[in-house]
């Protein structure tokens, strides 16, 4: 059963993103993402899809048209207002960028130590917990590097999710996965139970089917929003048909 | 043609040489000015919480060097206090003795020694640290969460830096000259000891604020020229060593012209 719609939390009118002409030159993206919503973002060029859902996400600044946040729109924003979108949309990019210096739990409590979201103990405390919640306890004293690209990932969400955003942005987080259906069931269904708003770039179709409540799908020359996987999976065009079939899961 | 054009070429040439270690020096003091400015809009300025990192770093740039500037400090007690009292000794200028120790050791030698341990120890140190946090997107995870870099890594580099310096050069000094006092008192003549009792009188005020302000200005830039190549590297890991390389360089140039500068202030 999908999400009941709620209020929008990001807006897009007539957006292009901030790709280059070679990697895009397709229409303009109108689109809106409410509330505890799951997005689905796809595509044949990983890289240009990865700039869409930055720019959706707010990171890059689109090349046209323009992006509603939170009823705010971006070219409104002043250099404070840019800095409260970043604790309120976590970005998780494909490279993880734990810090290598600190351990993972020393990681999970630096942001939220630097914003002041509560005292040091409280932020100890509350990182101990997410940690644990996530089966990370053990690995808490670990520097990244003695970490599998999983384990690494599901710090760096525990990171993000210390600063309590209103949406979480991930870049191709199934494929670093191994056992995908443990960190789907460990996340996804966490945060869709938490109603959490959450943007996904992927390529699995399974995922799509079973979590997104749109899906959002980037090729050279078109971007396409459905309303429902539904209509992505039911779609005629051709470039959607040949990435289906790619798919062994489904 | 060739000659004609040859006048214009070779102005542009000068033009271009002049002007790079001016824009450097301007890009240099601005990256320092906003990295100051955005630390002091999140931290005030008398709060404890405030320094939390400075003093982290300061362990590091300055605590940890204590074994290395201590043997160096030993040394030149030898080589530099040691051998200007012998020199002056034979050439019979001893009445200035402890003015040309405090000028030659205590504004000049330690200072720059002091620099130069400094520049390859933690300068090269935050440019490979900071390099490599860009390289591998850690800076960008860190803006991603809304942590100010200026705020959260440059800042508390610089004013460590600066903090260290200067203790560093206080406690270098301080060894060179009562090892080279010391010295000179066993191997020449033991009325050599009273120049430790006069060191303290012959430093006016206005040669304690040289000091301090000359170990400060060193430090600050050290760490700036530090953070500001490390920041530099791009997509490269070939590029690490290279800033890394530029860093060291730029931060000698600029330590010698700043003494220079600050040596023709106080004249």
């Amino acid at each position: 059963m999908k999400s009941p719609v709620m209020q929008a939390l990001i807006q897009c009118q007539a957006v292009k993103a901030n790709t280059s002409p070679d990697k895009y030159m397709g229409n303009e993206l109108d689109f809106s993402i409410e509330q505890g919503q799951v997005i689905a973002l796809l595509g044949t060029d990983i890289e240009n899809t990865n700039n869409w859902l930055k720019t959706l996400a707010g990171v890059y600044y689109p090349s046209s048209g323009q992006v509603t946040f939170f009823g705010k729109g971006s070219s409104q924003f002043t250099k404070a207002d840019w800095l409260k979108l970043r604790k309120e949309i976590a970005y998780i990019s494909k490279d993880i960028n734990l810090l290598s210096m600190l351990s993972g739990l020393a990681n999970v409590m630096l942001a939220a130590n630097y914003h002041k979201i509560a005292n040091p103990e409280t932020v100890k405390s509350n990182a101990l917990k997410l940690i644990s919640q996530m089966e990370l306890a053990e690995l808490a004293m670990l520097l990244p590097v003695n970490m599998t690209r999983d384990q690494q990932l599901l710090f760096a969400i525990a990171r993000a999710l210390m600063l309590e955003p209103k949406m979480l942005f991930l870049e191709a987080p199934l494929v670093q996965f191994d056992d995908q259906d443990s960190f789907k069931e460990l996340i996804f269904d966490k945060i869709r139970h938490q109603k959490m708003t959450l943007v996904v770039s992927t390529q699995d179709a399974q995922f799509i089917q079973s979590y997104a409540d749109k899906v959002v799908f980037v090729d050279k020359d078109c971007i396409i929003s459905f309303n429902n996987s539904n209509e992505f999976f039911m779609s005629d065009n051709p470039q959607i048909k040949r990435i289906i079939k790619k798919v062994p899961t489904l | 043609m060739f000659l004609l054009k040859l006048p214009m070429e070779l102005s542009g040439w000068l033009g271009r040489l002049i002007l790079k270690p001016i824009f450097y020096m301007i890009n240099m003091i601005t990256f320092s000015l906003f990295a100051l400015n955005d630390w002091h809009k999140n931290h005030p300025l008398f709060k404890r919480s405030s320094y939390q990192n400075i003093v982290s770093q300061i362990i590091f740039t300055g605590i940890d060097a204590l074994p290395a500037i201590t043997f160096l400090a030993l040394v030149a007690g030898f080589l530099f206090t040691f051998r200007l009292i012998v020199m002056l000794d034979t050439l019979g200028g001893t009445d200035n003795l402890i003015n040309i120790l405090v000028n030659v050791i205590g504004l000049e030698i330690g200072p720059l020694i002091s620099a130069f341990i400094l520049v390859s120890r933690t300068g090269s140190a935050i440019v490979v640290d900071i390099g490599n946090m860009k390289l591998h997107g850690e800076i960008e995870g860190l803006e991603l969460l809304a942590i100010n870099i200026n705020d959260y890594l440059v800042t508390p580099r610089l004013l460590s830096c600066a903090i260290s310096q200067l203790a560093l050069t206080v406690y270098f000094t301080s060894i060179t000259m009562v090892v080279g006092i010391v010295l000179s008192s066993i191997l020449i003549s033991s009325g050599h000891l009273q120049l430790l009792s006069s060191l303290s009188m012959a430093i006016s005020p206005m040669m304690l604020v040289a000091f301090v302000l000359k170990n400060l200005i060193f430090g600050f830039f050290i760490a700036a020229t530090a953070c500001y190549h490390g920041l530099s590297v791009v997509k490269s890991p070939t590029e690490v060593p290279q800033q890394t390389q530029q860093a060291i360089v730029n931060s000698l140039i600029m330590v010698f012209v700043l003494d220079s500068f600050l040596g023709l202030a106080l004249l």
